[in-house]
């Protein structure tokens, strides 16, 4: 649904099963269960279809292919927050798509065969075919070929090159490539003596990090370091995971996971009506969308306590169109680095692209902006209102404030038992207008932006504003064990389950202990035991 | 997903052994029918429910008088049938899931759904083959497309409640929205009979050819290493390689009649612009005649949006574009949100003007199918239209008394011109008729515990 129809639906009355016993995360039974190093059962990965922007990345990596073919296909499926198609199954439309995909990537490719497949005029064409499809092969599929992989191939290349010529046996090759599943999917073959929890090979291991790390396909030092069994263990794990986070494709990581933890696709479809429309170009929507995740990739890459920077920093990147709506001198060129305005901003939180997605389209809205606090930074997951439910959200009056109108979510006590978990989180952030404008007037009458947060560990009182709260969550160890499990449902393309609650511990450990340094909680996942293991369900195909 | 490519004879031999224990035959004698027109099934969905006292017909004197809503369809009114109290009994019963996106999975697979995401409550998918796909591998058989699914702006995507049909459990098929690439699936190479040999295309079928042999290949080298809940992954892709396959060797059908051509599109629309809506059904609805009529599908599914849709029907009159006297919560402009507040007079008012303008798009559709001579009559003769809801009504997320219309026949089966009324009874009932009435006779159809008393009765002659 919608941001607006998700407004709607959030202020249904009678919501259910928020009063009673709050649910435990799998972090909080972690505690407990965390010991030993023996390798513990692991929660099967299923079988994951690489997203657009990971098949955008590795054309491009593996091509040189800066086209990105993949805007074309249809939207990836999220699970647990984070997109990974690994739920529903394919459909012909979307594999007529890889087709034309692997046509154009392969036409495009023709250009450049002197680089990607030479050949010189003394050269047996066959064997320059073969060598072609060894280097290309091992790269696309991301592991050495089969030998019936390779023949295969061979064949398609030799019955097309005696039709045409060896260029278009070649082209005819990527095709292939292109469309086998080997190279759509992260294949982690799981038959054989199970069920049971098995080390990933090194090849596996290198295509989980480098699509953890860097949204994109291994490299050859990966692929060789795989070679040599130099991924075998934890510290290799942690080795190469650092090394990885000092390549600039790391950056292409990061953003990625800022833009599905922040929810910043929902821009793509976001629409304001007329009191914002004039102001909220396209270019202001894309500028949001770059500040946000330049703003993450900096926050990451600077070290130090990134939870706090994310969260209450007062600079951010600024180009000339957010320069308007910040109030702030723009930039000679592009984005710069500025401080905002001194008490009105305070990290991602009150960053244009958050507000403007958790917004209507010409209002506020403190239940979607509280509903977001709680879960993506606290990771309470808060139940749908039962079927049937009759929506009769409160009306706008330029006299009252926005709090004043949601008082009815309080004084009902169907709806309070979810609503006081939302609504007065979502207060905190009245001063930001429906496109993340700061605004001290809310209509007639002056902005109203005190709340309180509840029924957290660590994090509970009364605010003013924005920042107020911001540093409150800063604070909280549970924002950053929620954090921690956002990137292990990232690296894992799934939620946790309860095999995971020592892996999880473990990486919120290392996380604390090493001062909430996220690049240090990316080497920390890299070397639990979900991320470097796979379950074997069946004994035999 | 079930692969099986039934050969014709294979069909006709089955049909005859499966019919013969049957108590009731709502169907085709299959060999009868062997030289006849083709049958055609095509759903036409709209969503959030509908308002029934505006919806319901009356029957004065053994004929039908149109509700308001239905009020376009007055031209075909003697080939409609109107099935009023069918309700999602399976879901309201055991389903985990309720509202729109449990109707959108039950409606054509009358199964319950199954809840996917723990960190999306909401999210569900259903848990078998929808009815276009169950019938695909035997009334398909021989065409370029087994089914067709085209869209109209189903958006934003999420497969939980953006997917009619499914190929199997927890296997959505998303319709197609670009009228563009409907247009490539149909008529790309489409030559006419008697055209110049083109040995440019020749080529490029040989090498596609070559490519999908090899890719299959791979997909069954994989599928042998995964979990079984993987498999289903491969199995789906093989599938869709397949029917790939199949479309670029087949071309027009042997049910072709003399009005297929290749049809013309005009100026590029964006296809994911609102105000664009009523051009781009136009398109999909002209497309998907056409693809009948080219005999190049048998089987299709024209979708308005996602379940709870929530499109802006600005074109139907001022009263639906933004105003910026109202407060925004008095503006409910989008669909879905007036459903939800259908006890309002004015939202009511506007509901009932979009559920009309949606029968006029069914309105349309007929027209066309009824325009193109066949075998005596029309098209429309030999093609039943289907027109399903996920809800009853939107307001309150209703699983019961959800708006069907049943519009043509198939070559007389179907006693058209009334009203019939299923108070309660399980909408899997509808499914099984269908299911009989296309020539594919079974004892249940989705969750069988909703079969048990069979068919609906009186609908067929």
């Amino acid at each position: 649904m919608d941001i607006r129809d998700r407004a709607l639906w959030l202020s249904a009355l009678v919501l259910c099963g928020c009063g009673s016993a709050s649910n435990e995360p799998a972090h909080a039974k972690a505690a407990s269960s965390h010991a030993g190093s023996a390798v513990a059962a692991v929660a099967p990965v299923p079988l994951r279809r690489l997203t657009r922007e990971e098949y955008n990345n590795t054309v491009r990596d593996l091509l040189a292919d800066k086209s990105r073919p993949a805007d074309a296909f249809p939207p990836d499926e999220a699970v647990g927050g984070f997109e990974s198609n690994n739920l529903a199954p394919i459909t012909a439309p979307l594999v007529q798509r890889y087709m034309d995909a692997a046509e154009a990537l392969a036409t495009a490719a023709a250009q450049h065969l002197d680089t990607l497949a030479p050949c010189s005029t003394g050269q047996e064409r066959e064997k320059c075919a073969q060598h072609f499809i060894d280097g290309f092969g091992r790269l696309a599929f991301r592991r050495p070929l089969e030998e019936s992989e390779r023949a295969a191939l061979f064949s398609v290349y030799a019955e097309k090159a005696k039709r045409s010529s060896y260029a278009g046996g070649i082209q005819l090759v990527l095709q292939v490539i292109l469309q086998s599943p080997q190279f759509l999917y992260r294949v982690e073959p799981a038959v054989g003596g199970g069920p049971k929890t098995r080390p990933l090979s090194g090849y596996e291991m290198a295509t989980r990090l480098s699509y953890f790390i860097w949204a994109s396909t291994p490299d050859a030092t990966l692929l060789d370091e795989a070679e040599a069994g130099k991924l075998a263990t934890a510290s290799d794990a942690e080795r190469v995971a650092r090394r990885m986070l000092a390549d600039p494709r790391a950056v292409d990581g990061i953003r990625s996971f800022h833009r599905q933890w922040l929810g910043l696709r929902e821009l793509d479809t976001v629409s304001k009506d007329v009191v914002f429309s004039s102001k909220f170009t396209p270019e202001l929507k894309d500028a949001m969308v770059e500040e946000t995740l330049r703003f993450s990739a900096d926050a990451v890459l600077a070290g130090g306590d990134t939870v706090k920077t994310l969260l209450t920093s007062n600079k951010s990147f600024v180009n000339a169109s957010l320069a308007g709506l910040y109030g702030v001198a723009p930039p000679a060129k592009g984005f710069a680095l500025v401080s905002l305005p001194a008490g009105q901003r305070s990290g991602v939180l009150t960053q244009a692209s958050v507000m403007t997605v958790l917004a209507n389209a010409d209002q506020t809205s403190p239940i979607l902006r509280g509903k977001f606090i709680r879960e993506r930074l606290l990771c309470h997951p808060i139940p749908p209102p039962p079927a049937n439910v009759i929506i009769t959200p409160p009306k706008v009056d330029p006299n009252k404030t926005s709090k004043e109108r949601f008082v009815q979510h309080r004084r009902d006590p169907s709806c309070a038992s979810c609503h006081q978990l939302m609504d007065p989180l979502g207060f905190a952030f009245e001063h930001y207008d429906a496109i993340g404008g700061y605004r001290t007037l809310d209509g007639a009458v002056p902005v109203d932006a005190t709340g309180e947060i509840s029924m957290t560990d660590d994090a509970d009182g009364s605010f003013d504003g924005a920042l107020e709260l911001a540093k409150r969550l800063a604070a909280s160890k549970e924002v950053k064990r929620c954090v921690a499990t956002q990137w292990f449902r990232y690296a894992l393309g799934r939620s946790e389950r309860d095999e995971d609650a020592p892996s999880l511990s473990a990486s919120y450990q290392t996380f604390e202990r090493k001062g909430f340094d996220v690049r240090e909680l990316i080497v920390a996942i890299a070397a639990t035991d979900a991320f470097r293991n796979a379950r074997v369900e069946e004994s035999s195909p | 997903m079930s692969n099986t490519h039934w050969g014709r004879r294979r069909f006709l031999r089955g049909l005859g052994l499966g019919a013969a224990g049957l108590p009731f035959l709502p169907m085709f004698d299959a060999l009868a029918d062997a030289g006849g027109p083709p049958r055609r099934l095509v759903f036409f969905f709209s969503s959030n429910g509908t308002i029934r006292e505006s919806w319901l017909p009356t029957v004065a004197a053994g004929k039908l008088a149109l509700s308001p809503i239905l009020s376009p369809l007055e031209k075909h009114k003697s080939k409609l049938i109107v099935v009023d109290g069918l309700a999602h009994n399976v879901i309201l019963e055991k389903g985990d899931r309720s509202g729109h996106s449990a109707g959108m999975n039950t409606v054509l697979t009358g199964r319950k759904c199954k809840s996917i995401d723990p960190q999306v409550p909401l999210r569900s998918l259903a848990t078998g083959i929808s009815l276009d796909q169950h019938l695909a591998p035997t009334v398909g058989a021989d065409t370029k497309l087994r089914t067709l699914e085209v869209g109209i702006q189903v958006q934003p995507y999420s497969s939980d409640n953006s997917a009619l049909s499914y190929s199997g459990p927890l296997a959505p098929i998303l319709a197609e929205c670009s009228p563009y690439r409907i247009f490539d699936r149909l008529f790309k190479g489409f030559s006419e009979p008697n055209a110049a040999p083109n040995p440019a295309a020749d080529e490029a079928l040989a090498d596609r050819k070559s490519v999908l042999a090899a890719v299959s290949k791979n997909l069954d080298a994989v599928k042998g290493r995964l979990s079984q809940e993987d498999r289903i992954k491969m199995d789906a892709h093989l599938g869709a390689v397949s029917s790939i396959e199949h479309s670029l060797t087949t071309g027009v059908g042997a049910g072709a009649g003399q009005t297929c051509s290749k049809p013309e599109l005009g100026a590029t629309l964006d296809i994911w612009k609102n105000d664009n809506i009523p051009a781009l059904a136009k398109l999909q609805i002209d497309l998907m005649v056409m693809a009948l009529a080219c005999d190049l599908t048998r089987i299709g599914t024209i979708q308005f949006g996602r379940a709870g849709a929530a499109h802006r029907f600005n074109w139907l009159g001022p009263e639906f574009a933004f105003d910026p006297s109202l407060a925004v919560t008095d503006q409910a402009k989008g669909f879905h949100a007036l459903a939800h507040k259908e006890a309002d007079p004015v939202s009511r008012s506007k509901l009932v003007k979009i559920h009309t303008w949606y029968a006029g798009q069914l309105a349309y559709f007929l027209d066309k199918l009824s325009a193109i001579p066949e075998a005596g009559g029309t098209m429309l003769d030999n093609t039943l239209v289907v027109w399903i809801n996920e809800l009853g009504t939107g307001g309150s997320h209703s699983h019961e008394q959800t708006p069907w219309v049943l519009a043509g026949n198939l070559r007389g089966l179907f006693k058209t011109g009334q009203l019939a009324s299923f108070p309660g009874q399980p909408h899997n009932r509808m499914l099984l008729t269908l299911c009989h009435a296309m020539g594919v006779p079974t004892d249940a159809f989705g969750d069988p515990d909703y079969c048990k008393a069979g068919p609906l009765t009186g609908l067929t002659a």
